[in-house]
């Protein structure tokens, strides 16, 4: 981590994610709440279908986690998460505080396809009790809490930009992971379809 | 509004998907020589009123490839599977 002072990352919402609160003064407090999680680590691991079961074991013997091979299904509660984008292929994410992708690198077998994508990756955090309303806007799977279950994760599009949506509780909390380049563009709509619910952004 | 019961994801809207072309073509091997084979592989599609077997790629989704039947008369979606999978395609044509 010697160069850790020229990998520090520019977020992608630098100077456009303003904190504050927007949009409706609701009397019961604000209908969503808004974060950016930065910095935060993002690798991807994908192995041959057929070899996913044993990248699975290596997987929680270097990480502690075990992913599921069920898709749609998340692992782990948070250091690191592991989620399901396809098979054989997962994300592992925690808030930065090691280099992730040269620390899996060292652990799993040389087999396995490992690209470090801390930098592609915005990460939203979305709670509060309007959130899956708001989600519903730009999304066309079913948000609804007895369908969108905590500990799932959904590879989906969201104003129309792809997006990987993780239900991390019930309450609800979402992260949503977006592509760096796409960050402003889900910012603007997911802040233009809050203002109604009001949005406090952190 | 089509749904497509993508073998990974679960049940998706086809706005997440592509269609990528007819699945029923296989590639001729590399060394064919043989330019009927080549050209009924390229160009040669039918069109049936019915039933039809096509590839969609699942670009907001696992970004994986899935073999849908689709009624091509009345949209009607009538299974999906991985392009592996041998989803039995029905002779009858559908009348209008």
């Amino acid at each position: 981590m010697a160069d850790a002072v020229i990998l520090a990352r520019r977020s992608a919402l630098a100077g456009i994610l303003q904190p504050g609160d927007h949009g409706a003064n609701r009397f019961d407090g604000p209908g969503i709440h808004l974060t950016e999680r930065t910095p935060f680590s993002v690798v991807q691991i994908e192995a041959r279908a057929d070899t996913a079961p044993a990248l699975a074991d290596a997987l929680e013997a270097a990480t502690g986690t075990a992913p599921s091979l069920t898709p749609n299904q998340s692992a782990g509660t948070g250091r690191p998460r592991i989620l399901g984008t396809g098979t054989g292929r997962w994300l592992v994410v925690e808030p930065e505080h090691r280099d992730l992708a040269a620390y899996l690198r060292g652990a799993l077998p040389d087999t396995v396809a490992i690209t470090d994508l801390s930098h592609a990756r915005t990460v939203l955090r979305l709670s509060g009790r309007d959130t899956r309303t708001l989600l519903a806007k730009g999304c066309a799977i079913d948000m609804h809490a007895s369908a969108f279950l905590a500990d799932t994760s959904r590879m989906t599009g969201l104003f129309h930009a792809a997006c990987l949506i993780d239900c991390r509780s019930a309450e609800p909390v979402f992260d949503i992971y977006v592509h760096r380049s796409y960050a402003v563009h889900l910012f603007e709509a997911l802040l233009d379809g809050a203002l109604e619910y009001g949005c406090r952004i952190a | 509004m089509l749904y497509i019961d993508c073998p990974y994801c679960g049940k998706r809207a086809h706005e997440e998907f592509t269609y990528i072309g007819d699945a029923t073509k296989k590639r001729p091997d590399g060394a064919e020589k043989n330019d009927p084979a080549w050209v009924d592989y390229v160009y040669t599609r039918d069109n049936p009123r019915g039933p039809h077997l096509e590839l969609w790629h699942h670009g907001l989704g696992c970004r994986e490839v899935v073999k849908v039947l689709r009624n091509i008369l009345t949209h009607e979606i009538l299974g999906a599977g991985r392009p592996a999978d041998d989803i039995p395609l029905p002779e009858t044509e559908t009348k209008p």
